[in-house]
């Protein structure tokens, strides 16, 4: 069973459009106070050309899973070894975004509930996301996407009147301070496109391909969450933003409908977390897929029950709250991720040419 | 190991199928006296409604009394002694001949009356089959207001007859086929060539063929074997009473499924939406229908969730509560003794009784227990101090909209959902509900109906379909048959004008 | 996939099972609506708690209305300790999300806040939303007074505060808007006052009855730390400038011949500044919407508009002068110079002390008479 590029888009966006703006906008303010839009803009701009990149590259091998391509374009063992840490890749975006559930519950909601209960639910949904497979979760994304969405943007809307425009302003920096590491937040996040080269040989290939419509959809869900980033700082003025640990709830707490619906934030928060979920077994489907593919497994079941494990204990070791998690998020994933949402792919785009046109030559 | 155990079992089984015990096999004799020796002796001994004489020395007739027609009967005796040199073929009855006894009591079983003819090698089939059938009548578990009050009854010949009365096209197809090694059930596959997917229908046809069981007593037997996951929660096979919905179907290039013996006739693939879906949808103008539809959703996940939100609610996240509403609730529990979840569970599961007692009690007195079930759980347990009355309140929207829901079968999965939701809430709160709702809404999206994916229109998405799911459009604008469903999508199409009487500006100027 | 389902059911029911570890039945738990925070001593806090006693809110306890206590003082050295020992009462669980209203005493305030409001911060249970007010004498004596129709104070409180204010001398501040405030640090923060109405306007006679509140005026906070209270006219004149002068606010004013009497439909007012030879003056334009009560006999709309304004404007200039002698930035002129002119702020960051008292401000009214709601006519006599 294949996907279609409308689900395969929706997939991507739902992956895009879940996690940036839990932690990431009080520490872009702490870097770049109300000029984070500039880090925005410009993450996206570099997101949507590796974007591009990727799913132009991978429409070059129609029919190959990303290992194979990837060996085609390096060459066997260099192939086996980016699969791999792609893989690798996937598997702490799943370790991450698990968490970011877990210890997000645990901390405003469900303070007394342990997290291994919450975290065995999660894992066990995920490899029940995993014996489903891509299909049926490229089928179910688009629902939920369409949730996710409407829900960003009821927060958009409804916190409009706390937006306070003055916030924003001077519009534009007087000096390009904390300005790099600025931009290395979102990218980490917005980065993730390169999923699209992932879950490409899921998709069908005898639809036409629509990129501009990929793109398109890809753009729509950056923008939304920047949105929300942007509106965090019109809210929180940037001083009050840093001292925030989880902005985007604070802001749904704001959130006033009448008399009736004043308190929605664990709603909304379920809401989203149901989305998340949803990535969750998205990512670890993706990472066990490569994993399968660059050692050609065939018996899976224990394997993946295994990963769960390791998932499980890896969480409780070394993320165990939401401290850790944010250190490591922004201490040393931010640079690490740089790797694997520039550096090889702009490798790879590197390779590819010079592989063309060695090609070429010999053709002539 | 597993797979050992698992043949093991089977060896076992087999032996213990009745279908396998064997008939004798044996060709007739020449002499018709023999033969009704052989047949009351070897096949029908210990059958006392089996009727065999010889007529003028010369020809044997054999019948089964309870499911023939004695007004045939008595015609073709009368036929047979006016003219007995002529032999059969002075019969104004249709015939067929046949050499081999356990056949010829396969025949005889079946409601056939045989004929044995001294120095002929052949015995001659005559069918006279005549059932008791119940009358034609209203559909009770669905009824319409607006629509045709026909419904299915339990004869075969009578429910195609039905259908065939719906669509007079030759494309229409019956392929009939026995099922059951003993009950020898006839069922018939019904579906409109050209339009139905040939995949589907060959689907289908290998999935009946496969079925080997003793005995078909309904469709809903069948259903067990011809779905596509066998464990599955939700009905993956629609069945119905009505022939107009049947008709319908089939026009849509669904399959439809019909047993001798029961008046639910199967169609399918359907999807989870088509379940939601009510005749009267049709019969009715399009706000209506679109209305009661969104109704419909909303009762679903009403019956769903609204006992679980109220357990999460009320004992984890009290703070989304408005704070009067919030105080009130905790003043109706105050004198409670029991934690929210034990009541819930208490009155839901009083309610089950309530609705079993009145499934099961004969009319007169169902009245009554509806009387005391709305006395004993409305008013004393309140009073009582057993639950508080928010929970009555709740328990009964819940069941109601239950109730709401036009497949019985989908409601009946979602109210044994409703009580897993419950638990989760009462572990969990929120969280356990939107993992529960995420778990069963990927469950269903993986679910197939004849490989036509269940949540079709929703997941995956196809925006055009929408017009007939949770909205319905006005018919002319449900120009296309569902994708993958039917082969050849141009054939449905409406001619009709948006606005008939209107002219447009050309038509104007002229 | 039956094989990895069965041993997830079995995980589930065990977890099912075991525990309920969050669970909290709503009839046990205590709504906590206000919280009032004195300083008695150093260190020492008296926290008085105001919870809702839930019969009272049902349509059947409503009969038997009994007077309940609802209101307990604890004193304690730090506001989590005075949580943790309100449970030592409490045979309820005390939950701070329905929490409508802190009141924080003129006492506390004038020492320093800064480690109750965030002990208050960190509570996710107390809201964002919850309103703030600073209360002359105690918080205690506020909780423990009277509003007309609500049973609970802190709830009638903030209804005050939300819904009803039309007297305009002050503005709602939940704890979002304070810490936006108080964060920034070049910024006051304010809070509005409730005080306890004297027993002359009750017109009771027996004066050890309990009092009722009301909420006026406005206080101004630096670094957690009580900087001054404005006056019910300059609270009036700070509304102006900032454009949040509420529709309804009556003003008065006494003419030659006879009163004239307005009433606010809309108010707004926009900043602008200037620099000439290095000398930033700042212009406020104010525009207020006006419908007209009363009026003097003969007195064109012309006239009226002028008398109007020159009132407003004498209001706001007299309290700018005051406060730049003061040395007050109450209208945060300071963050509206860094956010529209960064190159100016940082020339005048430092010495604003001696820069704002020598700031020019220009203030221009501009009101708009939208009709005259001429209810009865008017006979010369």
């Amino acid at each position: 069973m294949k996907i279609t590029y409308g689900q395969m888009t929706a997939l991507i966006m739902l992956t895009l459009s879940v996690q940036i703006y839990v932690f990431a906008p009080s520490f872009m303010a702490d870097h770049m106070g109300q000029h984070l839009w500039i880090s925005l803009i410009i993450s996206i701009t570099i997101s949507m050309l590796v974007g591009w990149g990727m799913l132009n590259l991978s429409l070059q091998f129609p029919d190959k899973s990303f290992t194979e391509v990837l060996k085609k374009v390096t060459g066997k063992y260099p192939g086996t070894l980016l699969s791999f840490l792609y893989s690798c890749y996937y598997f702490i975006l799943f370790l991450i975004h698990t968490q970011i559930i877990v210890t997000m519950f645990r901390t405003l909601f469900l303070p007394r509930t342990p997290s291994l209960a919450t975290l065995l639910l999660v894992l066990i949904l995920a490899l029940y996301c995993s014996f489903l497979g891509i299909e049926v979760l490229a089928r179910a994304s688009s629902m939920l996407l369409i949730l996710l969405t409407s829900i960003l943007l009821f927060l958009i809307v409804a916190v409009i009147p706390e937006v306070n425009l003055n916030h924003f302003q001077p519009l534009l920096p007087y000096s390009m301070e904390g300005f790099w590491s600025g931009t290395l937040i979102p990218f980490a996040h917005y980065g993730q496109v390169v999923v699209i080269s992932s879950l490409l040989p899921f998709a069908n290939k005898n639809e036409i391909t629509k990129q501009p419509r990929i793109m398109a959809g890809i753009f729509f869900s950056l923008l939304i969450t920047a949105l929300i980033v942007i509106q965090n700082i019109g809210v929180f003025d940037p001083y009050e933003l840093r001292r925030l640990r989880y902005p985007t709830v604070e802001l749904n707490t704001l959130i006033r409908v009448g008399e009736f619906l004043e308190r929605t934030e664990i709603f909304l928060v379920t809401l989203w977390a149901g989305a998340v979920m949803l990535v969750v077994g998205t990512f670890f489907t993706i990472s066990w897929t490569l994993l399968k593919n660059t050692f050609h497994i065939k018996k899976s079941k224990r394997i993946r029950v295994a990963m769960m494990v390791i998932a499980c204990t890896v969480i409780l070791l070394f993320i165990p709250n939401s401290n850790a998690l944010v250190s490591f998020i922004f201490d040393q994933w931010v640079y690490l991720s740089l790797l694997f949402h520039l550096g090889i792919p702009l490798t790879l785009g590197l390779c590819y040419t010079f592989r063309r046109k060695v090609r070429g030559h010999a053709a002539r | 190991m597993w797979r050992k155990r698992k043949r093991k079992r089977m060896k076992a089984a087999e032996h213990r199928f009745v279908s396998r015990f064997t008939t004798e096999d044996l060709s007739i004799s020449r002499k018709a006296h023999t033969n009704l020796d052989l047949l009351t002796s070897n096949y029908l001994e210990n059958t006392d409604d089996y009727i065999s004489f010889l007529l003028n020395e010369k020809v044997g007739i054999v019948y089964i009394e309870t499911i023939v027609d004695d007004r045939k009967v008595s015609r073709i005796l009368d036929t047979l002694r006016n003219n007995a040199d002529q032999g059969v073929a002075g019969l104004s009855f249709d015939y067929k001949t046949e050499t081999n006894l356990k056949n010829i009591v396969q025949e005889l079983t079946s409601g056939r009356l045989a004929i044995f003819v001294d120095q002929s090698s052949e015995a001659f089939i005559i069918d006279i089959q005549k059932r008791k059938e119940r009358a034609l009548e209203e559909p009770t578990a669905e009824a319409s207001i607006k629509g045709p009050r026909l419904g299915f009854n339990e004869s075969l010949k009578t429910n195609i007859s039905l259908i065939r009365s719906r669509i007079f096209h030759h494309q229409l197809k019956v392929e009939k086929r026995q099922l059951g090694n003993i009950s020898k059930t006839e069922t018939a596959l019904l579906y409109l060539e050209g339009v139905a997917n040939n995949q589907i229908v060959k689907e289908v046809r290998k999935r009946l063929s496969r079925i080997e069981v003793d005995a078909v007593h309904s469709s809903h037997q069948l259903q067990a074997f011809i779905k596509d996951h066998s464990y599955s929660i939700v009905p993956l096979i629609g069945s119905t009473e009505r022939p107009d919905k049947i008709a319908a179907n089939i026009m849509e290039g669904k399959v439809a499924i019909l047993v001798d013996g029961t008046p639910f006739v199967l169609y399918g693939p359907i999807n989870i939406f088509s379940l939601l879906q009510a005749p009267d949808d049709y019969y009715d103008s399009m706000y209506l229908a679109t209305l009661l539809r969104i109704i419909r959703i909303a009762a679903l996940f009403v019956s769903l969730l609204l006992p679980a939100t109220y357990i999460a609610l009320t004992t984890f996240h009290h703070e989304m509560i408005p704070t009067d509403l919030a105080l009130s609730i905790a003043a109706g529990r105050e004198t409670i003794p029991f934690p929210a979840l034990i009541e819930t569970l208490f009155i839901e599961i009083t309610f089950e009784f309530l609705r079993e007692a009145g499934l099961r009690l004969p009319k007169a007195i169902g009245n009554t227990i509806s009387i005391v079930g709305a006395l004993v759980i409305g008013d004393a347990a309140v009073r009582a101090g057993f639950v508080s009355p928010l929970v009555i309140i709740i328990v009964s929207v819940t069941a109601i909209s239950s109730f709401i829901i036009p497949n019985y079968s989908l409601g009946v999965s979602f109210r044994v959902l409703r009580f897993l939701f419950i638990f989760l809430a009462a572990t969990f709160g929120f969280f356990g509900i939107v993992w529960g709702l995420l778990t069963l809404y990927l469950y269903l999206v993986s679910l197939r109906s004849f490989g036509y994916p269940y949540m079709a229109p929703h997941a995956p998405f196809i925006p055009a379909e929408l017009r007939d799911t949770v909205f319905r459009f006005p018919l002319f604008k449900q120009n296309d048959l569902p994708a993958f469903i039917a082969d050849r999508p141009a054939l449905k199409k409406f001619r009709g004008k948006k606005n008939p009487g209107q002219k447009t500006e050309e038509e104007d100027r002229t | 996939m039956q094989h990895v389902r069965k041993p997830a059911v079995i995980m589930l029911c065990l977890l099912l099972l075991t525990a309920c570890w969050d669970r909290k039945e709503i009839s046990d738990v205590n709504f906590i609506m206000g919280m009032g925070i004195d300083l008695i001593e150093d260190d020492t806090y008296r926290v008085t708690f105001q919870w809702a006693y839930p019969p009272q809110f049902s349509t059947e306890g409503a009969a038997s209305s009994q007077e309940e206590n609802t209101v307990f003082s604890i004193e304690a050295d730090t506001i989590p300790l005075a949580m943790a020992k309100l449970t030592e009462i409490s045979p309820r669980v005390p939950i701070f999300s329905h929490m409508e209203l802190i009141a924080l005493g003129e006492e506390l305030l004038s020492k320093n806040a800064e480690d109750v409001i965030n002990v208050i911060d960190r509570e996710f249970e107390i809201r964002r939303t919850v309103n703030l007010v600073m209360v002359k004498g105690t918080a205690e004596s506020m909780l423990r007074a009277e509003t007309p129709f609500e049973k609970v104070e802190a709830t009638g409180i903030k209804e005050i505060i939300q819904l009803s204010n039309r007297s305009s001398t002050f503005e709602k501040v939940n704890l979002n808007v304070f810490f936006n405030h108080e964060t920034d640090p070049h910024s006051l923060s304010y809070i509005p006052i409730a005080e306890l109405v004297s027993d002359t306007a009750l017109h009771t006679t027996d004066s050890s009855e309990s009092s009722w509140i009301k909420v006026e005026r406005i206080a101004f906070l630096e670094n957690y730390r009580l900087k001054r209270e404005l006056s019910a006219r300059e609270a009036r004149a700070w509304l102006f400038v900032r454009g949040e002068v509420r529709d309804g606010t009556i003003t008065q004013i006494n003419t030659g011949n006879g009163k004239l009497v307005g009433r606010s439909i809309a108010q707004s007012t926009s900043k602008k500044l200037d620099k000439q030879k290095d000398q930033p003056s700042l212009t406020i334009s104010v525009e207020e919407k006006v419908s007209i009560i009363d009026k003097p006999l003969a007195m064109s709309i012309v006239k009226m508009e002028e008398v109007l304004a020159n009132s407003v404007k004498e209001q706001i200039e007299e309290t700018i002068a005051k406060m730049q002698e003061e040395n007050l930035d109450i209208f945060f002129i300071r963050s509206f110079i860094r956010h529209k002119d960064r190159k100016l702020w940082s020339e005048i960051k430092d010495e604003w002390e001696e820069v704002y008292p020598r700031l020019d401000f220009k203030v221009q009214v501009d009101i708009d008479i939208q009709h005259e709601n001429a209810l009865r006519n008017q006979i010369p006599e």
